[in-house]
């Protein structure tokens, strides 16, 4: 049913409600409009936007390839004397060992010997040591004594003293 | 029987009867209780100290009521009787410094005194069998001469000076050895009930030993200082006091660099000049403190004491020597030698003047 088929009694509604209908189709294909334009350039932004990702990961591969170039340039020479510190010292260490060897050899007898000498040395040492202070504890009874016998003598001498004071009063 | 001779020695408190008088029971039984715990101590410890043995083997001793005996036999007549005079010096200070004695002199009171009684003379011991069987194997010591010392310690209420009264055997021994420092009074002539003749006691006017005070027991020794000179500071100070107590601050002077002590003793030693009547010893304390107290060395005032005591008694050793040797100091050289000669003159044996007169004349 068109416009102009619409009942007379309600032609103001009707038409009014057909401009509402109207301006709502309008809004829409405005809106669809204004839609499509933003989606345009969203996807114009993505594709520059990917172009510049795809730039930067291209700059920095490269980067990194220079950096892995000059770094491996550099260490080169270092790898190499490394290497050469390291074969010297294993020959260090082959070398110790078999001075180690050789002086275990030659030293295990005089361990022993030495093992030997140090237990008589401990247990002569032991024996000094109880004779140094069994006399060391005789010398403190020894000095107690003289000291008991020094105040004796001081006594008997004031006793001597005091006795002769007594006669000449 | 056994015969020996034997020093023997009575004390007993003076007046005691007129105290017990005076005195309720139980004062008169403090009193009594604290003299035979003093005389314990004196004894027991003096006794210890010079190594008697006691159990009748050469000594024995006994309290009873307000009398004490002390028997000493050690075979060395000089040495007990040394050591009898310091035993009564000692009972003597250590009843005067008593709790009884010191509540006395608080109350300004007369003090309580002890008599004393000392003589030698020939013993008998002898075990009697009733004592055995009683269960006291010691020998029991009898004869005259306790007797007569008992009546001896009797008249020491008619002394005034040390109140010790010693018998003429006694007297004579110590005039024969002069290293008992002892002088006596004239002789008193008494008689005694049941003797039947005059009998000669002498008090003893000055008796200097220096173990008097440093020989005390260790319980009796402290503040006994202080209370003996509070005692010389009294109204009617005893004279044998200044005597003990003098010859103590010339110890301490001697042992040590107090000049307070000096100046006490000179201070006490004039005091003394006044209250004792036997004055050479005093004398000679004097002069003795300006001859070798530290602090208050004075040769001439020192000469002065020694012969103020040779005014007095001429033949005083002691005087003689220490003025001989203030001469030699003083540089006096033939003044010197002639006061050493002067001691010859009294005895011939003296050994420091036989080896000055020698040297003088070496040196001739």
């Amino acid at each position: 049913m068109t416009l102009g088929e619409l009942p007379t009694g309600g032609l103001y509604i009707d038409l009014g409600l057909g401009i509402v209908v109207f301006l709502l189709l309008l809004y829409e294909i405005t809106a669809q409009h204004r839609t499509r334009k933003k989606m345009a350039e969203l996807e114009k932004n993505i594709v520059t936007l990917q172009h510049n990702q795809a730039e930067v990961f291209t700059n920095l591969e490269d980067k990194a390839n220079a950096m892995t170039e000059m770094l491996f340039e550099k260490t080169k020479p270092l790898a190499s004397k490394v290497n050469e510190l390291s074969k010297r010292a294993n020959t260090m260490i082959e070398r110790s060992e078999a001075f180690r060897q050789e002086l275990e050899d030659k030293v295990g007898p005089l361990q022993a010997a030495i093992d030997d000498t140090n237990a008589k040395f401990n247990s002569s040492h032991d024996a000094v040591r109880k004779v140094v202070q069994e006399g060391k504890s005789e010398i403190e009874r020894m000095a107690k004594e003289v000291e008991g016998f020094e105040k004796e003598i001081q006594q008997m001498k004031n006793f001597i003293r005091e006795g002769t004071i007594d006669l000449e009063l | 029987m056994k015969e020996s001779t034997a020093t023997i020695l009575f004390a007993d408190l003076m007046n005691s009867t007129e105290l017990a008088k005076n005195l309720s029971l139980q004062e008169y039984d403090d009193m009594l209780g604290d003299f035979q715990d003093t005389m314990f101590e004196v004894v027991s410890h003096h006794l210890d100290y010079f190594a008697y043995e006691g159990n009748g083997i050469d000594s024995e001793w006994s309290i009873s009521g307000d009398e004490l005996r002390v028997f000493l036999y050690s075979e060395n007549i000089y040495f007990d009787i040394r050591n009898a005079l310091l035993i009564a010096t000692k009972i003597k200070l250590a009843w005067l410094s008593s709790n009884f004695n010191q509540k006395v002199l608080s109350e300004q009171r007369l003090v309580s005194r002890i008599g004393v009684g000392i003589n030698c003379g020939k013993v008998i011991k002898d075990v009697r069998p009733w004592r055995v069987k009683i269960g006291k194997a010691e020998p029991n010591i009898e004869g005259y001469a306790i007797n007569l010392t008992k009546r001896i310690e009797s008249a020491s209420r008619e002394g005034n000076v040390y109140q010790i009264m010693v018998g003429a055997s006694l007297y004579k021994r110590c005039q024969q050895n002069s290293q008992i420092n002892v002088t006596f009074s004239k002789p008193k002539s008494l008689v005694f009930k049941g003797l039947g003749q005059k009998i000669p006691v002498y008090e003893v006017t000055s008796f200097v030993n220096f173990e008097i005070m440093s020989s005390m027991p260790v319980s009796l020794q402290e503040g006994l200082l202080e209370k003996i000179e509070s005692t010389v500071r009294d109204a009617m100070p005893e004279p044998w006091i200044f005597i003990v107590l003098l010859r103590s601050y010339i110890s301490m002077s001697n042992l040590s660099n107090d000049e307070d002590v000096d100046l006490k003793a000179l201070e006490i030693g004039q005091q003394a000049l006044e209250v004792v009547e036997y004055k050479p010893v005093i004398y000679n304390i004097l002069g003795w403190l300006h001859t070798y107290g530290k602090n208050v060395r004075n040769l001439e005032m020192a000469f002065h004491y020694f012969d103020q005591s040779l005014g007095l008694q001429p033949k005083n050793e002691a005087a003689l020597l220490n003025r001989a040797r203030i001469l030699e100091e003083m540089g006096q050289g033939d003044l010197a030698r002639h006061a050493y000669q002067e001691i010859l003159f009294q005895n011939r044996q003296h050994p420091v003047a036989r080896r000055k007169i020698a040297e003088y004349q070496s040196a001739q």
